[in-house]
């Protein structure tokens, strides 16, 4: 739940576009620069700042290249916006300048209006207890809040493979153990 | 929770299209707008790298997406970076066995080329290395640059769970513009 509250934000930014035509055009219009800049600032709430990573600001900005604004449902969306934002107000937080600290109620609740910010435009969030996804109405993926550094080897598997002899390894010496105390061992 | 050459499937199997192919590259120069551009979304295939070195030229597709479905089919671009064109990093991210296997042998001073279907750009390595995965200084994602870096894991030939990375930093040396708000 680290990053939750950073990603919820840029979550409902990514709910903006309404209109998901596949490829539209590539241009950032006047309403998506002025929610970026304001992004790639710290974003600053009733005197408090919040610091949005730049992977997630970057994550909307790519997103916005690919749909345009539609101002009708927007408006439905904002609303949601404005919810998260009175949380952020009147959250406990003193002075910050990182979205981490906010209290557990408060990013649940967060993350409840993202939910529905981005099923307004066919959108799913799915939050697995470790990472954010957003996909849109066309099952791909807009948003995924994993570490930025991958894991381009092959060792995952081996990786697994070492765990399940390591465990058996464990259970065989746990065995081997009891069997002596018992005297299974013949001298 | 892993990631694996080896994954039989994942739950965006089919999510794979490509817009290079089919396009018609007709060489932009200058100042390209943004609004003619088609961008592509998650799982597509959008370019391709060619990396010149060891005697050779490795090319790969490049994909927009990182995940190991995406690895399976070519070099991934990180969502959160930059596309070329655009002024700031690029961050791309292949397996060490296959498509990035030849970072290994790069130089400083040797060439990388990144052709879209929007435009060719040309990028100059300028440091090569290993850095702990964690080790954030390996990557701007808000440079003012163009700077296209391209990593795997590292060590390269042994087997078992790698904390290292190994960068290859490359700036850009030509190639066109992207207005972003045009």
């Amino acid at each position: 739940m680290k990053k939750i509250i950073a990603v919820v934000i840029a979550v409902l930014l990514l709910t903006l576009p309404m209109s998901l035509s596949a490829f539209a055009a590539g241009e950032i219009n006047e309403s998506e620069k002025n929610i970026l800049d304001e992004l790639y600032e710290k974003v600053a709430i009733n005197g408090k700042k919040f610091i949005v990573p730049t992977e997630y600001v970057v994550q909307a900005e790519n997103y916005f290249k690919t749909v345009d604004i539609d101002p009708t449902q927007a408006a439905e969306i904002i609303t949601y916006i404005d919810q998260g934002k009175e949380i952020l107000i009147n959250s406990d937080i003193k002075s910050t300048t990182n979205l981490k600290v906010l209290p557990v109620p408060d990013k649940q609740k967060l993350l409840d209006l993202g939910k529905k910010a981005v099923a307004v435009t066919g959108g799913t969030l799915v939050y697995d207890g470790s990472h954010v996804k957003i996909t849109n109405s066309q099952a791909q993926l807009v948003f995924d809040s994993a570490p930025i550094i991958k894991q381009t080897g092959v060792e995952a598997d081996f990786t697994a493979v070492i765990i399940a002899a390591s465990a058996a390894a464990v259970l065989f010496g746990a065995a081997v153990v009891v069997a002596k105390k018992r005297g299974l061992f013949a001298k | 929770m892993f990631s694996s050459d080896f994954d039989t499937g994942s739950d965006d199997e089919g999510i794979y299209s490509d817009i290079f192919t089919e396009a018609s590259l007709s060489g932009y120069e200058g100042v390209i707008p943004a609004s003619s551009i088609t961008y592509p979304v998650y799982g597509t295939k959008y370019g391709e790298i060619s990396i010149y070195t060891n005697g050779t030229v490795y090319t790969s597709s490049l994909i927009f997406g990182d995940t190991g479905y995406i690895l399976r089919r070519g070099v991934g671009q990180y969502m959160g970076s930059h596309f070329p064109g655009e002024g700031s990093t690029i961050l791309i991210s292949g397996h060490n066995t296959t498509h990035f296997n030849c970072l290994k042998h790069t130089k400083v001073g040797e060439f990388i080329e990144v052709k879209t279907h929007y435009g060719n750009f040309k990028y100059e390595i300028i440091e090569v290395g290993p850095k702990h995965k964690t080790d954030t200084s390996a990557y701007d994602l808000a440079s003012d640059k163009e700077y296209l870096i391209l990593y795997t894991c590292y060590p390269f030939d042994v087997v078992g769970f790698k904390v290292n990375r190994y960068y290859v930093k490359s700036i850009l040396v030509s190639g066109p513009e992207i207005d972003p708000y045009s």
